[in-house]
């Protein structure tokens, strides 16, 4: 399944969020008392313009956040996503690791509160802690 | 918190008064698709037609200087709309101390503070055109300070150059927790080295302001 969220939860639940693309994702109307991972399918594309299908996992991780950055021209009703941005908080640690998908895919390495462009974002939700860390992003094909 | 809808709107009035309608109110008017922002001498006036006679500012002989006014080029009407309390009172007309001329209204949440930015056009990638400084920051044309919670608190407002990701405002303090409308003064300075611009410095129409903001 490409561009829905995809949480396996505590307790064994999987629950499959909105597609990011449209203007309603979903990660801010859960509630979970524990994410145990978290993957997404998405296409790029090779020097061609053929789609490539990848898949992003994130696991182990303290916290987790998910949002799409966006842009509105003033002057003007054109509306676009710019990027989406996947990030963990390693365990007992301020360090944050995750992926910014856009025209390129980037790793980000940064400390809690800077995360986004050296700012604090909202919307963090609770992970579940003690399985090995996972955050990666691979070619399915 | 899904993608809220982002209006701008643009205080047409000689009130230094906050909008009270995302649709606009008697104060505030809604930019339209394909309207823009211009500056221009002290000869144009409010209501004149955009086919019409058009008056571009002088460059200084020395030093800089701020726009004379601040227009939307309203291109449904044909007409410009002055915006008379825009700038600082450096541009010898109605601007100064004021908080409440360029308003964007969020219909919802976000999970950053959204930002006010200029691109060098739609692609929003670059900020390199001579308008923006030229890959300098503080040589950009464009100056704008947040007053989304207070007025930019001196008539001679100095303002923050405005050139892509590496000089840009926040329109607020933290994330927006609700349906918020967010505040900004602007004004365009002069300098005296821009005559050494190329003619297509000077009239590169595809300079964009942008609102960029974050949801989930």
């Amino acid at each position: 399944m490409f561009w829905h969220i995809e949480l396996d939860l505590k307790g064994g639940i999987k629950h499959v969020l909105g597609d990011v693309r449209s203007h309603k994702p979903g990660w801010a109307d859960i509630h979970p008392s524990g994410i145990e991972g978290l993957q997404f399918g998405f296409l790029g594309k090779d020097e061609k313009g053929q789609d490539i299908p990848y898949r992003l996992e994130m696991r182990g991780m303290e916290n987790y956040n998910f949002f799409v950055e966006a842009a509105k021209a003033v002057g003007g009703n054109k509306f676009s996503v710019k990027a989406l941005w996947f990030l963990g908080q390693v365990p007992f640690s301020d360090q944050i690791t995750g992926w910014v998908l856009k025209d390129k895919i980037i790793r980000i390495s940064t400390v809690k509160g800077k995360e986004y462009n050296g700012i604090a974002t909202m919307g963090w939700k609770p992970g579940v802690v003690g399985a090995p860390l996972v955050s990666r992003v691979w070619r399915t094909l | 918190m899904a993608r809220p809808t982002v209006n701008i709107l643009l205080n047409r009035s000689g009130l230094d008064v906050p909008c009270t309608n995302p649709a606009g109110d008697a104060n505030f008017i809604l930019m339209g698709p394909g309207d823009s922002l211009i500056w221009r001498d002290p000869q144009q006036n409010d209501g004149d037609l955009i086919s019409g006679v058009s008056y571009p500012t002088v460059i200084p002989e020395s030093g800089s200087s701020e726009r004379n006014k601040m227009f939307l080029m309203d291109y449904s009407e044909g007409k410009y709309v002055q915006i008379p309390l825009a700038g600082s009172a450096l541009n010898n007309g109605l601007g100064g101390n004021n908080r409440y001329i360029c308003a964007a209204y969020f219909t919802g949440a976000t999970t950053t503070a959204p930002y006010l930015e200029a691109y060098d056009d739609n692609t929003h990638t670059t900020w390199s055109r001579a308008p923006l400084g030229s890959g300098i920051a503080s040589n950009s044309c464009f100056r704008a300070v947040c007053t989304t919670n207070n007025p930019p608190g001196d008539a001679n407002w100095i303002g923050t150059p405005l050139a892509g990701r590496d000089s840009r405002i926040a329109l607020d303090t933290a994330p927006l927790a609700e349906a918020k409308c967010l505040y900004w003064n602007i004004k365009q300075v002069l300098h005296d080295w821009m005559v050494n611009w190329n003619t297509s410095d000077w009239f590169f129409n595809d300079l964009v302001l942008v609102i960029h903001f974050t949801y989930s």
